[in-house]
């Protein structure tokens, strides 16, 4: 997902090496003991040793230190060397691993010492063999070792990390160490730097601090990845490195940073992670739409909480991101017949304006293009993402609606948009009276009451769709847009009304080409209820959560090719969608009569409500209610504008 | 670094001691395989690089003064791997570059067909006075070329670029490349108003070897 990781590694861990220190023989540090032992990269061998040695730590090693650095192979995926060199030892052992498993490897890594300083190094070797023979186990599985050596039994056991898992204070090192080093405020102009792709040098005396600083500093971009360059600690030969025109993110031990200065660097923020001290040319948290810094700031100033809550510090800057890009399935487009795309317009319009500033930049970045390409992938290959990103944007609901609620400003924008929105409103009325007329037509036998609660449910649906129908027609319509390839609406518009089969007559047609009355109706989007899902019946695509008050609905939205002779052609999108939180299933099938202009002449010019997002429930409730459909009592509903 | 001032024009020492006048960051760019590395190498250490060389950061960068008519420019050459990896290159990439040399292979019809996305992306992102050079590499494999001079031309015409080829094997037009980017560098940065302006096209032109149809 835009990580650079490998994901299906063999082994959990590439190679073992035991490095010796320069000396006064060999001034290059060398590699004197390796498993498995016929393990050959060139490659590796040649550079491996100078990161296990960044700087002279016979020098700058005031305790025992692990640290890790990363090599980036022609794949471009990234391999950790877990590094561990207490003071004075004159070998660094060090683990090579595709895996990010900081701390079982530094755990391995003080077994295999303890082995060596006790002169046993046949078990060292017998604890390497049982690891690297073993299949990478799955998140949370517990492994047990147990290496018998002269008689003792050693047990060596660790729980294999869940990749899902937000990183914990204290359990997860890296951003432990980093919470101590920094405060609130550093780190949230440094995440600020990360998020805008600027070159960030972290420095400190300590390599376990330093190299921490920077594995930490880059997690909490989740659900970005840092997409350049990333060298948590440089060894001496590469310290020219940080003259580079392009964005990096590197950790320089503090001897070297004399050097660093006096090349000619471009403009980079500078953490000295002992100190406490931000050398920052740039002002852009001054960018970032400022009840989202509030927030952060607050989240972060309550220390006691980070502590506390181990997952507090990971979990407001991932807050953060919500707010921030949260909201990227509302510019997700179904073309044509074609698969599902991103639209950077609609991204803008559909967020509120104090964000536009941020959110163009962010469209410009790398980790956020690399994050969109990849989910829109995830979703056309017809798989979804199922992450602690994910989850919570499901649990802070519509983070735009957040936005309008917490902003004063927005609050002004609301009120004066909401004449324009009662017109929207008697539209949605009209539409309502049409519903009913349809509803006719296609014979209602009998009512029940759980059947009307579906028939609400999607009524509301329709309710919003209604709105972002109208508001994308009139945007379009006012910007002339020439885009036709793209259809405007967003996917999430395609869930249009649907009576349920208790509503719908069994013999409800299962081809539009046989409901002719169907066509004949104003929406420009019909669903028909199908089956219950049939699983053979297209891939999963989407998946979308929409929060209903206490409610979470889960839904999957599953798109196919359209069937032969659906509407003389035009395309037919068949779409599923399935309610996990009740387990059940339902399919729909759209029809798309596209009657988008003619819908946009009926309302005037001065309806553009985009800067706003607003819940006509109520509205619709009244609109039913005209139509004879009263005295629901649903959970869930809100009523009136929020 | 230590500035001394002359003939109006700071001259600096780098690390290694060598004097410059101003340095400029050049970028490699292009798909993978086309032979970016070969022809940083070959630039800096005449040497031609063969086998696989891989950068265990996933960056490589190379330092080479060029005099340009007594002044000394030094181009830092970036090389990076794994752009191919993005759909589309952001700006944040080319952010700070002063120059771009975008390559392909002539041996290598889709990397060509790649160079107008290149091209675009980097009138979308890069600085606007980026110096741009397309260098179709790898030209010395006659017998293997599918990319015809003629169209490369064209399509480096149209966007309004110097265009030559290149074979880091061979070295030819290899030092061109580079000493051409470091002059049209050093004549925007020292031009006065009533100079003859440069033009890196009809330099180019004029200095290119069009390499031979038969070796």
């Amino acid at each position: 997902m835009g990580c650079r990781l490998e994901l299906n590694p063999e082994h959990i861990f590439e190679c073992f090496f035991e490095v010796e220190a320069p000396s006064e023989e060999s001034k290059e540090p060398k590699i004197v003991r390796r498993f498995p032992e016929d393990y050959k990269d060139e490659v590796v061998d040649k550079e491996l040793p100078k990161f296990c040695f960044p700087c002279d730590l016979s020098r700058f090693n005031p305790a025992g230190q692990f640290f890790t650095f990363v090599l980036i192979g022609l794949d471009n995926k990234q391999r950790f060397g877990f590094c561990r060199h207490p003071p004075g030892a004159k070998t660094c052992l060090c683990i090579l691993s595709h895996l990010p498993w900081f701390e079982i490897c530094y755990k391995m890594l003080n077994s295999l010492a303890e082995f060596k300083y006790a002169q046993q190094s046949s078990a060292g070797s017998k604890l390497l063999t049982q690891l690297y023979n073993l299949d990478v186990p799955l998140p949370g599985q517990v492994l047990r070792l147990t290496v018998s050596e002269k008689g003792s039994k050693t047990e060596f056991s660790f729980q294999c990390p869940d990749p899902r898992a937000l990183p914990r204070i204290p359990e997860n090192r890296n951003i432990t160490e980093f919470f101590s080093a920094v405060d609130g405020n550093n780190m949230m102009l440094l995440f600020v730097s990360l998020l805008y792709e600027r070159r960030v040098l972290i420095t400190s005396e300590k390599l376990s601090r330093l190299t921490a600083c920077v594995h930490g500093a880059a997690s909490l971009l989740f659900p970005l990845f840092w997409q350049h360059i990333y060298i948590p600690v440089m060894p001496a030969h590469l310290i020219d490195y940080t003259c580079a025109p392009m964005p990096f993110l590197v950790g320089v031990h503090s001897s070297f940073m004399p050097r660093v200065r006096s090349n000619p660097i471009d403009e980079v923020v500078i953490l000295n992670a002992d100190t406490n001290e931000i050398e920052n040319p740039f002002n852009d948290v001054a960018t970032l739409p400022q009840d989202v810094v509030k927030s952060l700031k607050n989240n972060l100033k309550n220390t006691d909480k980070i502590t506390q809550d181990g997952v507090h510090l990971a979990k407001s800057f991932l807050k953060t991101m919500v707010c921030l890009i949260g909201g990227y399935k509302h510019a997700l487009k179904l073309r044509e017949g074609g698969p599902i795309c991103f639209s950077q317009e609609s991204f803008l319009e559909s967020r509120p304006p104090h964000m536009k500033e941020c959110l163009e930049r962010l469209l410009q970045m790398q980790h956020f293009t690399q994050f969109i390409d990849n989910r829109v992938d995830t979703m056309n290959a017809g798989d979804f993402v199922d992450d602690a990103f994910e989850n919570e944007v499901s649990l802070s609901g519509d983070v735009y609606k957040e936005h309008l609620a917490g902003s004063s400003k927005l609050k002004d924008v609301f009120d004066s948009t909401k004449g324009n929105t009662k017109k929207g409103i008697q539209f949605l009325q009209t539409k309502a009276k049409e519903v009913k007329q349809h509803a006719k037509e296609i014979k209602v036998p009998d009512v029940n009451p759980e059947a009307m609660k579906q028939y609400w449910l999607q009524t509301k649906d329709l309710a919003k769709d209604g709105i972002s129908d109208i508001k994308k027609k009139m945007t379009n319509k006012s910007r002339d847009t020439d885009d036709s390839s793209l259809d405007t609406r967003s996917l999430s518009n395609i869930h249009a009304l649907t009576p349920p089969s208790h509503v719908v007559s069994s013999s409800a047609p299962a081809s539009p080409n046989s409901s002719p009355q169907f066509e004949r109706t104003a929406f420009n989007k019909i669903a028909v209820r199908q089956r219950p899902v049939t699983e053979a019946n297209g891939k999963s695509k989407y998946q979308t959560v929409l929060k209903d008050d206490k409610e979470v609905i889960t839904e999957e939205l599953t798109t196919s090719r359209p069937r032969s002779g659906a509407l003389d052609g035009s395309d037919a999108e068949m779409i599923s969608k399935r309610t996990s939180a009740s387990e059940k299933s339902r399919q729909y099938k759209v029809i798309n009569l596209d009657e988008t202009g003619q819908e946009a002449d009926t309302i005037s010019d001065d309806f553009r409500p985009e800067s706003t997002h607003i819940d006509l429930v109520g509205d619709v409730t009244k609109a039913l209610e005209d139509m004879g459909i009263r005295d629901m009592s649903i959970r869930g509903v809100n009523s009136g504008l929020v | 670094m230590a500035g001394t001032n002359i003939n109006g024009v700071v001259r600096s020492t780098s690390v290694t001691g060598e004097f410059y006048d101003f340095a400029c960051k050049v970028m490699l760019i292009g798909d993978s395989g086309v032979g970016k590395t070969c022809l940083l190498v070959r630039f800096k250490d005449g040497a031609f690089l063969s086998g696989s060389f891989i950068s265990t950061v996933g960056i490589d960068f190379r330092n080479k003064i060029v005099d340009v008519e007594g002044t000394k420019v030094k181009l830092q050459i970036w090389d990076t791997a794994g752009q191919e990896r993005f759909r589309s290159v952001t700006h944040a990439y080319y952010r700070d570059a002063h120059a771009l040399l975008l390559l392909f292979d002539v041996t290598n019809r889709h990397s060509f067909e790649n160079i107008r996305a290149w091209v675009s992306e980097i009138h979308e992102y890069a600085k606007d006075d980026v110096v741009v050079m397309l260098l179709g590499n790898k030209c010395d494999m006659t017998s293997e070329r599918c990319v015809k001079r003629e169209e490369a031309e064209k399509l480096a015409k149209d966007n309004k670029i110097p265009y030559m080829e290149t074979s880091a094997k061979s070295g030819l037009n290899v030092d061109l490349a580079f000493v051409a980017v470091a002059k049209d560098l050093q004549m925007k940065k020292t031009r006065r108003p009533n100079d003859p302006k440069f033009s890196v096209l009809e330099y180019v032109d004029q200095q290119k070897q069009v390499p031979s149809k038969c070796c």
